[in-house]
């Protein structure tokens, strides 16, 4: 790691680290609905929206009524996106005159955008119109989201109540976290990035000559979109040149901000945050960096200040950190240190003044290795999915870095709630094996952890890892499953892994190379990120429902302390050894091995 | 083709709030 690098990392983080505080008591003042300034403001239009749906906001929810509530809200929101993008075409806001989308592909989009994946089989700009990228996914950036957020709410209530029967109301906790949280930040940031050359207007896409013609190489596909392969296995390419390149326009910054604050990840365009329309500058993209943390960083400290003891937030945000840092120092070191075959043919790799060094292959010059490194594991740690660099090109433990991140289940800050309510899972299981090992039953904010929450917080870890590593066999034992790889053996493998434990995670970035714009894998992606998305969040809420039940046990001097550094360790070491001994022989036959042979060639 | 997905959809939902009415069944409260 460079002196640059490491200076970035720190400043970001230490930025981050002192917005913590004031952004995690603010949402806590807007989810208890205390009467803070934004809510006095809000609340007349607070008050309209409930008249308007015929909500009752002072009604409270049990866990099962709240869940199929939810459940109903996001169903509706796939039935929509997807009824949009089949018919775009004769809807406004289509200056390119889009057709259509398919069927199968809209089916994986609306899942995608519902649960917070935003997993992308097409390209934004020749695909969606304007519409469709404004009232269907824009739209469910905010709404997949919110519910995250809620999630995570409800199941702080479940530890802060006691002899409850219910744990909020679905419907006021999505309209405040959308209205006083999600809104004026992504307008914030919305217009911070216009200010840094992020496009937004609604005029066509813009037809400019080239100064000179350009030729290429271009891959043939068949019907289906597949890549035609020879007999080698190799893409069969034919030459063509260009003298015209089209500009994508459209209302991409409005779009660019709840990206990223809401740890959605989609891109307006094909390349994403690479793209110098979505993410001009090293400011705009240091922005986006603290957008996508600022929320789920915030939240442990919400957390905390909902439980009634700061310090137990603190601790989880410290396993988070423990557990993050690592990680970035481990992707921003392998980039840096390059290909060591290219080394061999004598290209200096070495950062100076002049170079960045290191892997440049698939990251933008004017972010560099560092920005990039720090991007690739800010995106996967969370559900973001958002990426600034091409993870494909990424070195092989560079690559390992982003895939462990997500297999781990998110928990390192993680999805805006989704995150913490994970990592609150593991610190229930965490607390129950501590219990084991002393003999006593196991104690977790006052609550007794019993036989019920452990049973739903087994059913809450175990979903996403059997739906990444059956949907992963089942692509590589299927024609239409390796049809897509464009790069057969150890890295082929790793693509396919990465984008299930993409859509198992709800995190939606690809390692690219995988044609999965197809009905195989639109519908089992499709499939996997439904699942991997509500299965945890019903057991959860369950969870949230049996703790708001339970009575609060007394702290005595046989209550083990969760905020001390013995949790924060017995925490870590819950997430390592499930998210390890899940995921490893996997990775063993992916980004391991191609380490080992890049490495031993 | 577009029925197919809906039904899908639908499937999914009753899947999940299926899955819910499950796991009341498993204890805990309702």
């Amino acid at each position: 790691m460079t002196p640059v690098s490491i200076a970035f990392v720190a400043v970001f983080f230490l930025l981050l680290l002192v917005a913590v505080k004031p952004f995690g008591l603010y949402m806590a003042n807007v989810m208890e609905g205390r009467p803070i300034w934004p809510l006095r403001v809000g609340a007349r239009f607070e008050a309209f929206i409930y008249r308007l749906c015929g909500i009752d906001p002072d009604a409270q929810m049990g866990w099962k009524r709240y869940a199929i509530a939810l459940l109903i809200f996001n169903t509706l929101g796939v039935i929509f996106v997807y009824a949009l993008q089949r018919a775009q075409a004769w809807l406004p806001l289509n200056p390119q005159q889009f057709t259509n989308v398919s069927a199968d592909s809209s089916f994986n989009t609306a899942v995608s955008f519902v649960t917070n994946t935003n997993w992308q089989g097409y390209s934004g700009e020749s695909t969606m119109s304007y519409l469709t990228q404004m009232a269907g996914l824009a739209v469910q950036n905010f709404l997949s989201a919110a519910s995250g957020i809620v999630v995570a709410i409800a199941l702080i209530r479940g530890f802060a109540r006691h002899s409850a029967s219910t744990i909020g109301n679905v419907w006021t906790d999505l309209t405040r976290s959308t209205l006083y949280i999600l809104l004026p930040l992504a307008l914030l940031l919305a217009l911070l990035l216009v200010g840094q050359g992020v496009v937004q207007n609604f005029s066509g896409y813009k037809d400019v000559s080239t100064i000179e013609t350009l030729s290429y190489q271009n891959p043939k596909v068949d019907a289906g979109g597949n890549p035609i392969k020879d007999a080698a296995g190799n893409p069969v390419t034919e030459p063509a040149t260009t003298q015209k390149q089209t500009l994508p326009m459209g209302p991409i910054a409005s779009q660019e901000s709840i990206k990223e604050l809401g740890t959605n990840g989609g891109g307006f365009l094909n390349a994403n945050s690479a793209h110098p329309y979505e993410n001009p500058t090293a400011l705009s993209n240091f922005l986006e960096l603290f957008a996508i943390l600022l929320i789920p960083m915030g939240l442990t400290y919400t957390f905390g200040r909902m439980v009634g003891d700061t310090r137990q937030g603190w601790a989880v945000f410290a396993a988070m950190t423990i557990l993050f840092l690592p990680l970035v120092g481990l992707g921003t070191y392998s980039e840096q240190q390059g290909n060591p075959l290219i080394g061999k043919l004598g290209v200096d790799q070495t950062a100076s003044a002049l170079q960045p060094g290191g892997n440049m292959e698939g990251k933008e010059s004017r972010f560099g290795i560092g920005a990039s490194a720090l991007f690739a594991s800010v995106t996967t740690v969370t559900s973001c999915g958002a990426v600034n660099t091409m993870h494909d090109s990424l070195t092989p433990l560079g690559g390992f870095v982003p895939l462990f991140q997500m297999q781990l289940g998110e928990v390192v800050f993680g999805g805006v709630g989704t995150g913490l309510y994970s990592m609150l899972i593991f610190a229930i299981v965490g607390v129950f094996i501590a219990g084991l090992m002393i003999g006593r039953t196991p104690e977790y904010l006052g609550k007794k952890i019993e036989a019920f929450e452990i049973k739903m917080s087994s059913i809450a870890i175990l979903v996403m890892p059997f739906i990444v590593l059956a949907g992963t066999a089942v692509a590589v034992s299927v024609a239409a499953g390796k049809a897509g790889v464009a790069n057969p053996g150890a890295h082929g493998f790793s693509e396919i892994l990465y984008a299930f434990s993409s859509a198992g995670n709800n995190n939606g970035s690809a390692f690219g190379g995988l044609s999965a714009n197809t009905p195989f894998y639109n519908i089992a992606l499709g499939l996997t990120m439904w699942f991997g998305r509500f299965w945890p969040i019903v057991a959860v809420l369950a969870i949230a429902g049996s703790l708001a039940a339970k009575k609060r046990v007394p702290v005595t001097a046989g209550t083990m302390l969760t905020y001390g550094p013995t949790f924060v360790i017995l925490l870590i070491g819950t997430v390592l050894l499930v998210g390890a001994l899940t995921f490893v022989p996997a990775l063993a036959l992916g980004p391991i091995v191609e380490h080992l042979t890049l490495w031993g060639a | 083709m577009d029925l197919i997905f809906i039904l899908m959809i639908v499937a999914l939902y009753a899947a999940t709030h299926w899955l819910t009415w499950a796991l009341s069944r498993l204890g805990g409260v309702e």
